[in-house]
């Protein structure tokens, strides 16, 4: 075999590194075959644990009446779904915790930035934050229920509690990690104060905000989630709160079932934003 | 350069008692590497020079004008690269030239990178490279936007020993060739006499100058093969000399 007139043979004196000697690679080694392995893998123990929550039901194990079975959880997932009910619901849910997530994101990145910025005070307000952070957000819900009314407001209210602080602190801890030398390299090249924050503040401290971010999605989604639960006519919470007055244990699965698959995607979204967003870090192999 | 000499002074006591008294001048094109243990005020005396810091007491004079503020005439490279790590090596190297609106940032940029050898990792991002390209990066970085004064603090202190071989002489030949002043500090003797045109020593804490040296050696200078040369072994026994406690040397033109 030849191209442009070389032997691709191995020839003597090639360095032992070269492609055309290396063993051929196990499906360790070879990222699509991993990723194929991997998969595989995964639609196995999902199909086990289906399997094994069946059977279970079907041999007596576990009542039926508490575990309900995939398969009730199914057709009840197609019925709702078939009737509008289940969509709506979703969508409600959606809609309260992305509106709450954006107004927490921009409220925590710039609450976090001031502080960081200032650092006096940050000193002043740091321990009333950290005491409100500490305190179980749920136990806001009735109050936002008596600020904001039973609809959808209340349950923002309750997202962006949350949502907030988790992007504050991150953001705090981003700017608490700027690197000294930048800064002072920044400035005697000639940066002044807002050049310094569009050049260096705000894409050194993106990758904490970005994580901030990530992990408040699962936030936001339960806070509407416990909100609605708490008193409403919609979304996800409410349908399992009805379901749970009404003894429909395949309607709760196939809430929970709902917040899952919706909270997975939207993560999954999340990741691919963020692996573009900070595309710039190094990669660490923990594995 | 526009002044005949540049005066750096500084005299003062900072509440550490960092730096006593440091006096030193620098003539304009002149390349002086300030050499003293770790821990005695290095940092801080370039800190001070280029406007960063205060001084408690004492002044900086640049050709005949007091510094007060940040001096944008002044290149500052850190004894860590310092590269924006969510920059590309070009548009690190670019980065002093956009701060200072400099038009045709992108050819400057590309050019310097070439003259270190870096054409070829233009779009590489710090994380990729290794130390000793990093470093080089933050070289060119500092060449591109052309200080008339350049201040060194360890520079090459984080690399390997081969690797800070090659960096030196190539920013020595670049130094060679641009001949800005240049203040180097450093805790290693071969590399302020590899360098330098001047080695002055400092004392512990609190710094003040012990001797003054000039480095009577050829250019251009190649670091490799100055390590056999006599005159720079001889300088090299004198200079050790000066750092040692108290330590004398007949020839050394000793101050303080």
């Amino acid at each position: 075999m030849t191209v442009h007139g070389k032997s691709l043979e191995p020839k003597v004196g090639d360095l032992p590194g070269s492609p055309e000697t290396l063993p051929p690679a196990s499906w360790r080694e070879n990222r699509v075959q991993r990723a194929l392995v991997i998969n595989a893998l995964r639609v196995l123990v999902l199909v086990a644990a289906i399997g094994l929550w069946q059977l279970s039901v079907d041999q007596g194990w576990v009542g039926r009446y508490i575990a309900s079975t995939p398969s009730a959880v199914w057709s009840t997932l197609s019925h709702l779904s078939t009737s509008g009910n289940l969509f709506s619901n979703v969508g409600v849910t959606l809609y309260e915790s992305s509106v709450g997530f954006v107004i927490g994101v921009v409220g925590g990145v710039l609450i976090g930035f001031v502080l960081g910025l200032w650092p006096l005070a940050h000193e002043v307000v740091r321990p009333f934050i950290m005491m409100l952070n500490t305190l179980p957000r749920i136990a806001l819900a009735p109050l936002f229920l008596l600020w904001f009314g039973i609809g959808g407001e209340s349950k923002i209210a309750l997202v962006v509690s949350l949502v907030v602080f988790i992007v504050l602190i991150n953001t705090l801890e981003g700017t608490a990690n700027l690197d000294a030398d930048i800064v002072a390299l920044s400035r005697l090249l000639g940066a002044g104060r807002t050049k310094l924050a569009i050049k260096v503040i705000l894409p050194s401290t993106l990758p904490w905000i970005v994580a901030g971010m990530r992990l408040s999605i699962a936030y936001a989604i339960s806070g509407a989630v416990v909100g609605e639960m708490f008193a409403g006519q919609s979304g996800i919470g409410y349908l399992i709160q009805a379901g749970s007055g009404t003894f429909n244990v395949p309607e709760i699965f196939a809430a929970l079932v709902t917040i899952m698959i919706v909270a997975w995607i939207i993560d999954s979204l999340g990741r691919w934003a963020e692996r573009r967003v900070v595309r710039w870090r190094p990669k660490v192999d923990l594995t | 350069m526009r002044g005949i000499s540049q005066v750096f002074r500084r005299r003062g006591v900072a509440p550490l008692s960092v730096l006593s008294d440091f006096t030193l001048d620098v003539r304009a094109g002149e390349f002086v590497a300030i050499v003293g243990p770790s821990g005695t005020g290095k940092t801080t005396l370039l800190n001070i020079i280029s406007g960063l810091q205060r001084p408690t007491a004492g002044e900086v004079l640049i050709d005949g004008e007091k510094v007060e503020g940040i001096q944008k005439r002044v290149g500052y490279m850190p004894a860590r690269d310092a590269l924006l790590p969510w920059r590309t090596a070009l548009r690190n190297v670019e980065y002093g030239l956009e701060l200072r609106g400099v038009r045709d940032r992108r050819s400057i940029a590309r050019e310097m990178l070439h003259a270190l050898g870096l054409s070829d990792f233009e779009s590489s991002y710090p994380h990729e490279l290794s130390q000793g390209m990093r470093q080089r990066v933050a070289i060119a970085r500092t060449f591109a936007v052309s200080p008339e004064i350049l201040l060194m603090d360890e520079p090459f202190s984080a690399l390997d020993a081969q690797t800070r071989v090659r960096v030196q002489e190539l920013f020595i030949a670049l130094w060679e060739r641009e001949r800005k002043t240049v203040l180097l500090v450093t805790h290693d003797v071969m590399e302020a006499i590899a360098l330098a045109d001047r080695v002055v020593t400092c004392s512990t804490r609190p710094a003040r100058v012990t001797a003054d040296r000039t480095v009577d050696l050829d250019r251009p200078r190649h670091v490799r093969e100055l390590i056999g040369d006599a005159r720079f072994q001889a300088l090299l026994g004198e200079v050790w000399d000066d750092l040692q406690p108290g330590g004398s040397s007949e020839q050394g033109r000793k101050l303080g």
